[in-house]
């Protein structure tokens, strides 16, 4: 479980979280939306321990972030975060990376090979997985970043927009099964920011959607469509309901350019 | 079977290597020269052996040859230290790792320690020092310098000690890496030795360092043969020492701190040891105070500030390296930038890391003042150069051993995380 509450976070004067408390139940998969430049990135840094709050406190499990080294090391061990943009060790292979990652979080070594090797064929890098890092596309770093993530056997999942940065259909497709999978389990919680609503209304149990640094909304998907009368999808309930002078705005916009 | 997790000869970070290689080895060098240079040259006026002390290659004034001779001296036992060690080849070392190779046998290179070869060398070298000696005094330089002729074995003594120097500074390089009680050990020793200026205690100091690089030398080896063992285990069990073998491929899993990119760096699991435990941290103190007594042993009561200079330099050195360290992860507005453009100077939360280097502040100036107080202008009582010794280990020791540490500091501090594996992870070896 993970709990937040009264989250404050500013980056120099500017606020960008201000007092957000959220709760996401055990094995649930919670899908964060919000217009650009909200807090969605910064609440999952968060969430992750890459931000320290000003403000508030994040529990995970009954833990409290940097409470403590036993609690901090704990929650580390639970935790996985796949930020937007990952960095990769650019002149290291791919099988090497895996091998790392799943040695920092994981006893069993054997576990850890056989876990890289199908995660590679997975994502179809087997043949690039003895290649640096630098000689693959975007897609097969950002394959290569959520393998990682995988790697880790974590029971806390904290995924900033996984289906951005150049995967190819296939990879789409794999990691929303993967996810889906994810989501099924009781054991394993995930939070994922994402701006597209087929992915959220298809994998999420809840999505809360965030507007001007808070939580301004906690639903299922069906429930949130439901709320906004005259939404024929996810994406136009989300969108009417975070800004709902966007489609007014577009009517003037294309009124005036075909007068 | 314990798999000892060390393959390559330097696992540390390149910053750690820059770190050994730039300051360790010269600085170790110069102690060892300055040392026995002084110690030579006793007899000598206060002008030379003040030159001397500056610098410590004043062989390299002298006729040409004599200083070419010494410097191929230096190149040489540094050669004889690492060409043959296992620990400095990685290629070598991995061949000897997986070969029948005991302790009990022979490398196969050849010997890590002074064999009748290396005193063959040296003795054609005091010859030939020995039969230029007319050549050396017979020159405007030498004569200046010294004003009277140096006897021949002394110059011979110092080639020698040229080549023991490099031989050990080495040595010591590589327990650094490996062992570091050997190679604190070492400093010790050396350290003590040149307090003491003159040439018996220095030649006892490279005896006993010998003494204890050889048995370093061992401990390392047995640990190797030790490792081979563990290779003859399923390769899975290799994994925790670093290497997996898996048919022709082999895949290299990273050894003690793994190189693995952000966010892992920064939110790994694997709990930080301690950088620097208590007793490294003591350690260090007590050869930074012994150091700066050895510096002090050759202040004359006429330089008395520069006792204070040296005292403060090396407590500056204390704060500001802690400083660094603390501060290196930290982003606007807790790094210096970021306080500097909000105004914002003192963040209690954070800045309780820093109250060492204010205790070092606090200190410095009350060493200060006892020393103006208790100043003598004919004398540079011995008191005084305790009392400077002791300061700077006391700084030292604050400013490495002073909670909150470093990987506590890491975990609980309230700040942004900076990705530091950014800069760092892919520099470091595998």
């Amino acid at each position: 479980m993970i709990q937040l509450t009264s989250i404050t976070q500013h980056y120099g004067v500017r606020p960008i979280l201000r007092n957000l408390n959220l709760q996401v139940a055990k094995g649930e998969l919670l899908a964060v939306m919000g217009p650009n430049g909200t807090g969605k990135s910064t609440l999952l840094n968060v969430i992750a321990g890459v931000l320290s709050p000003q403000k508030g406190e994040v529990r995970i499990n009954n833990l409290v972030r940097r409470s403590s080294v036993e609690a901090e090391n704990s929650i580390r061990r639970m935790v996985a975060f796949l930020p937007d943009h990952p960095w990769l060790p650019m002149s290291r292979t791919g099988r090497e990376y895996l091998l790392a990652v799943g040695s920092l979080y994981v006893e069993d070594k054997d576990r850890v090979i056989e876990h890289s090797e199908r995660l590679l064929r997975l994502f179809n890098l087997s043949e690039q997985a003895d290649s640096a890092i630098t000689s693959y596309s975007n897609g097969q770093k950002k394959k290569v970043a959520v393998a990682g993530a995988l790697m880790t056997d974590a029971t806390v999942f904290i995924f900033d927009e996984p289906f951005t940065g150049g995967l190819d259909p296939a990879g789409v497709a794999v990691l929303k099964r993967l996810l889906k999978r994810l989501a099924e389990r009781e054991d394993v919680t995930v939070v994922l920011a994402t701006q597209i609503s087929d992915i959220a209304r298809a994998l999420a149990n809840r999505i809360a959607l965030i507007k001007d640094g808070a939580v301004s909304l906690v639903d299922t998907p069906a429930n949130i469509i439901a709320r906004q009368q005259g939404a024929a999808n996810l994406e136009d309930a989300v969108e009417s309901y975070l800004n709902p002078e966007a489609l007014a705005k577009l009517e003037d916009y294309l009124r005036e350019e075909e007068q | 079977m314990k798999f000892f997790p060390f393959r390559r000869t330097l696992p540390a970070p390149f910053l750690w290597k820059l770190l050994l290689a730039g300051l360790l080895l010269p600085s170790l060098l110069w102690f060892l020269l300055m040392g026995i240079t002084a110690a030579t040259l006793r007899d000598v006026d206060a002008s030379a052996r003040l030159y001397a002390l500056a610098m410590p290659f004043v062989t390299i004034c002298l006729p040409s040859w004599y200083g070419v001779l010494t410097i191929w001296l230096i190149a040489a036992g540094g050669y004889r230290a690492c060409a043959f060690d296992p620990f400095w080849r990685s290629d070598y070392f991995d061949w000897l790792a997986i070969s029948p190779w005991t302790p009990r046998k022979p490398l196969p290179k050849g010997p890590t320690h002074i064999v009748w070869q290396d005193a063959l060398l040296l003795a054609v070298a005091c010859l030939a020092i020995w039969g230029g000696h007319h050549v050396f005094v017979s020159t405007e330089v030498g004569r200046h310098m010294l004003r009277q002729n140096a006897p021949a074995w002394k110059l011979c003594l110092n080639a020698v000690a040229a080549f023991s120097a490099a031989y050990l500074s080495v040595k010591c390089l590589a327990f650094f890496c490996r062992l570091r009680p050997a190679a604190y050990a070492m400093v010790g020793i050396m350290l003590l030795a040149v307090s003491f200026e003159s040439v018996l205690p220095l030649a006892v100091g490279m005896l006993l360092c010998y003494g204890v690089a050889q048995v370093g030398t061992w401990i390392l080896l047995r640990r190797l043969y030790r490792s081979n063992h563990g290779l003859l285990h399923p390769p899975l069990e290799c994994i925790l020492g670093d290497v997996i073998r898996r048919g022709d491929s082999r895949v290299t899993l990273l050894g003690e701190r793994p190189a693995v990119a952000w966010p892992h760096t920064m939110l790994s699991p694997v709990e930080d040891k301690p950088n620097i435990a208590l007793w490294e941290g003591t350690t260090l103190a007590v050869l930074a105070g012994l150091a700066i007594y050895a510096i002090c042993v050759r202040i004359s009561y006429a330089e008395q500030d520069l006792l204070v200079l040296v005292s403060a330099m090396g407590a500056i050195v204390a704060g500001t390296v802690r400083l660094i360290v603390y501060m290196s992860a930290a982003l606007p507005p807790i790094s210096l930038f970021g306080r500097a453009l909000t105004g914002r100077w003192i963040i209690p939360r954070y800045d309780k890391a820093f109250a060492p280097c204010i205790l070092i502040a606090i200190l410095g100036a009350i060493m200060f003042r006892a020393f103006e107080m208790t100043k003598d202008p004919y004398e540079l009582s011995q008191l005084q150069r305790v009392c400077a010794a002791l300061f700077v280990a006391l700084c030292v020791w604050l400013a490495l051993n002073m909670k909150p540490t470093l990987s506590r500091h890491k975990l609980l501090a309230p700040a942004r995380r900076q990705p530091f594996g950014r800069r760092m992870a892919d520099t470091r070896p595998i």
